[in-house]
């Protein structure tokens, strides 16, 4: 994951020595951003397809018959998902920016 | 664009819809350290999700979004974990008393109204005071040297306000070691996390627009700081409200874990972009978000029409 070298340097327009590579970096990160969209779309849909449409009808049922779990597993749910997508779009965008270094 | 049919809420929405709006709200919460409740409980209106669910939904999808974008602050060292723990006992009891008050708005008849004037008010006021105190403080910097400007980057034309509370002693005093407070009362930062939470239950979302702008003025948080702990505030008080909302059936979490694929990846922009402006700045950049959700407020209050 990418890290500010120089805190001291940030919002400052110019920034002689240090904002150079901090400019270095974030053009670097924003072309392995550029680059892991696309990648990150194409998981997306095939989670869509997968999982979400798959999951639809077994929620429904769990909603109307236990609320109790049901709140649980959609809270289980999001915070778990949110750690998956965490995970993934950290790794592309290390190997993204192992790539176009 | 292709519609999605969601059974649990029973509507039909654009996935791609759905992603671009968690998108940029990913983008504002890992910026600002929003939940931005108000542009996604209109955003899932506008496309004929009921009341209900765009509230519960919005919430349950604010969980995942603040998750990443805290965790991201933290790995940049923008969480105060100890201030975060203290703050999530306010929080919740002050949550608790906002869903109480709109209760009881509820059963005297005129809760839209009440919670529409109010939020107008409280969102107009904030983007006022943050406002002129950045403009001010940008001012003030204009005229010195760069070394002078590095020492004090974070600084705050209201800093004498928030050095006179930090005098406040009122036992217990604690030390915020991470966010550079050598002491303050417990009371101040209970207090704090209360008023956040009570508008969390009463107005809906995070809250965030209301606990960051706290954390710098009233407990004299660095703003990178005030942004990832009030992440981590939000992340407890929306999980709260996702279980209660859950229970109540208006929680559609499918919506909810297609706009956070959007929000994810935005997220993690906001939070990386934070690195390049000074808090001055930030806050500046603030400004017009509660603006947006006044504007919408006051867009249905005129017209009737609910965005």
């Amino acid at each position: 994951m990418f890290r500010a070298t120089s805190l001291e340097c940030s919002g400052e327009a110019v920034c002689d020595t240090a904002g150079g590579v901090l400019k270095k970096e974030a053009s670097k990160t924003v072309r392995a951003l550029l680059v892991e969209l696309p990648v990150y779309a194409v998981l997306v849909v095939v989670y869509f397809l997968l999982v979400l449409h798959l999951l639809g009808d077994w929620l429904g049922g769990l909603m109307k018959t236990h609320p109790i779990a049901y709140a649980g597993v959609a809270l289980a749910l999001v915070i778990g998902q949110a750690l998956a997508l965490d995970g993934v779009t950290s790794l592309l965008l290390r190997v993204l920016r192992r790539r176009t270094a | 664009m292709i519609a999605m049919f969601f059974p649990i809420s029973g509507v039909e929405i654009s996935p791609v819809y759905l992603v671009i709006v968690g998108f940029i709200i990913g983008v504002l919460g890992g910026f600002f350290g929003v939940g931005g409740s108000f542009i996604a409980g209109p955003a899932l209106r506008a496309v004929g999700l009921d009341w209900h669910f765009a509230v519960g939904t919005d919430l349950a999808h604010i969980v995942g979004k603040s998750v990443i974008a805290a965790r991201r602050h933290r790995a940049l060292g923008n969480v105060d974990l100890r201030l975060g723990f203290i703050m999530t006992f306010g929080t919740i009891g002050g949550a608790e008393v906002g869903a109480q008050l709109i209760q009881m708005l509820k059963r005297a008849g005129n809760v839209n109204t009440v919670v529409s004037y109010v939020s107008i008010a409280i969102y107009v006021s904030i983007s006022a005071f943050m406002m002129w105190e950045s403009w001010r403080t940008l001012r003030q910097r204009k005229g010195r040297t760069t070394a002078a400007k590095t020492a004090a980057r974070d600084e705050s034309s209201f800093r004498h306000v928030t050095r006179a509370i930090q005098r406040i002693k009122l036992w217990p005093m604690i030390a915020l070691p991470a966010s550079g407070v050598k002491a303050i009362s417990l009371w101040t930062i209970i207090l704090v996390s209360f008023i956040g939470g009570l508008f969390s239950g009463f107005l809906g979302g995070g809250a965030g627009y209301i606990r960051m702008p706290m954390l710098v003025y009233v407990l004299g948080i660095p703003t990178h700081l005030a942004v990832g702990t009030d992440l981590f505030e939000i992340v407890i008080s929306a999980s709260y409200g996702t279980f209660s909302h859950a229970l109540k059936g208006n929680v559609d979490i499918l919506i909810a874990l297609v706009m956070h694929t959007g929000a994810a990846i935005g997220a993690q922009i906001g939070a990386i972009a934070t690195q390049y402006f000074a808090g001055p700045k930030i806050r500046l950049a603030f400004v017009p978000l509660p603006l947006i959700g006044a504007a919408i407020v006051a867009y249905t209050l005129l017209t009737g029409h609910k965005l």
